[in-house]
């Protein structure tokens, strides 16, 4: 079973992924529509947060993250820096966030091609790869509408970033570390749609290639699992 | 329809996640500081920085160059007019002395020397005349003779202008050797000795400032040179009185009346501006101070005595008003439009619009900026008393 159509794949990514999968495999140009609708919610979502929120408190929000260990001259430097730039964060985080999924896509892309070359009968692309992954990001899309309800239904405009963009990170639904602990950045930035992409690399592995579910799972956790684990070292030591 | 219950229980799941982290805010109470408005005076000041000097001081410099022979006195001392305080070796000026009134001597001798050759010549004259009268006498002798008197007249005269040369030499060498004495020229402190016995002075020249030997100084007054910045010279006044503050007692300052206001703006060394001699007579006082110290001051421009008055971060601005946030006795603030005069660095005098005691939010900057007609507040001690 595959989707007929991209608009169907659109729908189908988060209630039938194999159909998804299976569709996009042989279909030309879907995965260009996938990663316009991601950019476009994702950018709609930034756009939004950074029209509501209260800039001042934002900007005290991020000189207190950065200032945790700070002298009071550093303090000084680092608000001065941080007002500075405050006018280009929302151009910054527009551009420079489907800029950055698009590199992240073409990493993750050669990186599939390389794990697929196990399967002697899979020969799809770089090309087919990318649209692969992009496809495995569709989650962002849920996640940003997330962010969209937080900041549309919030009764005030001092917005924390972290409570809208990281609603669903481990840190804020089970652990609930402060910032300024070592592991607090690596915990709000594992979150639900993490897992829940790992598990579409999965399914996409398993309809593109012979691999059994464990070794689709496997390789499809592998990127996440050797990121987050030397940050994990990293944020020990 | 397992896949149907999957789907509806995730979209659930996902509201669910959404609505509870739903962000919601009541705008929370401002935590303030508050003070008083108070009766009291405010002086507008302007700010200087200058050095302290003697109100009267000569710097005593040398005349005549020599070799330092010996100094009668010490810094500190305190001296009466004409008191010695100092001796040049005399060798070579008591020499020149002596030089000129040989000199002079041997001019003297040489006018009588003269003298007594036109007394001969002028008997000779008398001798030949009394011969030419009674015809044994030669004409040309005659002349002869008459051309030398006249000439050892000149000569008398030549040698009369020289010894006034020599006289006048002399004279100079004597002024030299008295200026190898160096006298009190009033009675005070030596504020500084310069020199030291067996170095060499240099008298002055155009282009050359003289050693400066010491500097002789009444105490009983002092003064402070400030400088004044051109920006702030229309202010001052005579008569005005300062605050001075001594590098040396940096909290307790000293009383004094500005007394001279310079006339002319010059350029400080270290210094792009234009400022103003100002100077400021210091009120007697016990404490010990040096000429040479530096010292900063307030000069007090105007003052509001017994006024009303408020720290100045009470004071808000909308467009050309002036107003400030009074705290009302159930915690909430109102919005009252001031009148104010003058102000100092930290206080504003309020002419009208408030009453003694009223209680104004003075800050801090940000929550007083966002506060609007009867908005609650809290009191900032009382916050940190919560917390704690």
């Amino acid at each position: 079973m595959k989707s007929p159509n991209a608009f169907s794949a659109l729908l189908d990514i988060y209630i039938s992924p194999s159909k998804a999968f299976n569709g996009v495999e042989h279909a030309k140009g879907w995965s260009w529509l996938a990663f316009i609708v991601m950019s476009l919610v994702s950018m709609a979502s930034i756009y939004i947060f950074y029209s509501t929120v209260d800039m001042q408190f934002l900007i005290n929000e991020q000189v207190a993250a950065s200032t945790i260990d700070a002298t009071i001259g550093e303090q000084k430097m680092i608000r001065q820096s941080i007002e500075q730039n405050a006018e280009g964060q929302i151009w910054f985080g527009l551009f420079g966030g489907v800029i950055a999924l698009a590199i992240m896509n073409a990493l993750m892309a050669l990186y599939y091609m390389l794990v697929a070359k196990q399967d002697p009968e899979s020969e799809h692309s770089y090309g087919a790869w990318y649209g692969f992954a992009t496809w495995t990001m569709m989650p962002v899309v849920i996640s940003s509408l997330g962010t969209i309800a937080l900041v549309l239904s919030a009764s005030t405009d001092q917005i924390s970033q972290q409570a809208v963009f990281s609603y669903a990170s481990i840190n804020q639904l089970i652990i609930g570390l402060e910032i300024g602990h070592p592991f607090y950045s690596l915990l709000e930035s594992i979150n639900l749609f993490s897992f829940w992409s790992i598990a579409l690399g999965m399914i996409g592995l398993k309809c593109w290639t012979n691999f059994s579910t464990n070794k689709a799972l496997l390789f499809s956790a592998l990127p996440s699992i050797i990121i987050f684990g030397i940050w994990a070292i990293i944020a020990a030591s | 329809m397992k896949k149907a219950i999957i789907i509806t229980l995730a979209v659930g799941a996902f509201i669910a996640l959404i609505v509870s982290k739903q962000i919601s805010g009541d705008k929370k109470q401002a935590e303030v500081n508050i003070a008083q408005v108070e009766l009291g005076d405010i002086a507008d000041s302007i700010m200087a920085s200058g050095n302290l000097v003697f109100n009267t001081q000569v710097q005593l410099r040398s005349e005549v160059t020599g070799r330092v022979d010996k100094i009668f006195v010490q810094e500190g001392q305190g001296v009466k007019q004409g008191d010695m305080l100092m001796r040049l070796d005399t060798t070579a000026f008591e020499s020149e002395v002596t030089r000129s009134k040989a000199i002079l001597r041997a001019t003297e001798i040489e006018i009588k020397h003269n003298k007594t050759r036109l007394a001969n010549l002028e008997r000779q004259l008398k001798r030949q005349k009394d011969l030419y009268d009674v015809g044994l006498g030669n004409q040309e002798s005659y002349e002869n003779i008459e051309s030398a008197r006249d000439l050892a007249k000149i000569d008398i005269e030549s040698r009369i202008e020289s010894y006034n040369q020599a006289q006048a030499s002399l004279q100079i060498a004597q002024d030299r050797l008295s200026k190898s004495v160096f006298r009190a020229p009033m009675s005070g402190l030596l504020a500084s000795v310069n020199i030291k016995e067996g170095e060499t002075v240099i008298a002055g020249t155009t282009n050359i400032i003289g050693s400066d030997l010491m500097l002789v100084a009444d105490p009983s007054a002092i003064l402070a040179e400030l400088r004044v910045d051109e920006t702030d010279i229309a202010s001052i006044k005579l008569n005005q009185k300062a605050n001075i503050y001594a590098a040396a007692y940096p909290n307790k300052p000293f009383s004094g009346t500005v007394i001279n206001i310079g006339t002319s703006a010059k350029n400080q060394a270290g210094s792009q501006g234009l400022s103003f001699k100002v100077k400021v007579l210091l009120d007697t006082t016990e404490r010990q101070l040096y000429a040479g110290m530096s010292c900063r001051a307030e000069i007090a421009t105007s003052i509001a005595e017994n006024g009303l008055k408020l720290p100045i971060e009470a004071i808000q601005k909308e467009d050309d008003k002036t107003f400030v946030w009074r705290l009302n006795s159930d915690n909430t603030v109102s919005k009252i439009a001031v009148t104010v005069g003058i102000s100092s660095d930290i206080e504003q005098a309020i002419t009208d619009g408030l009453n003694e005691g009223d209680k104004i939010v003075i800050g801090p900057a940000r929550p007083v900026s966002l506060l609007t007609e009867g908005d609650v507040v809290k009191l900032k001690s009382d916050a940190d008393k919560e917390e704690a």
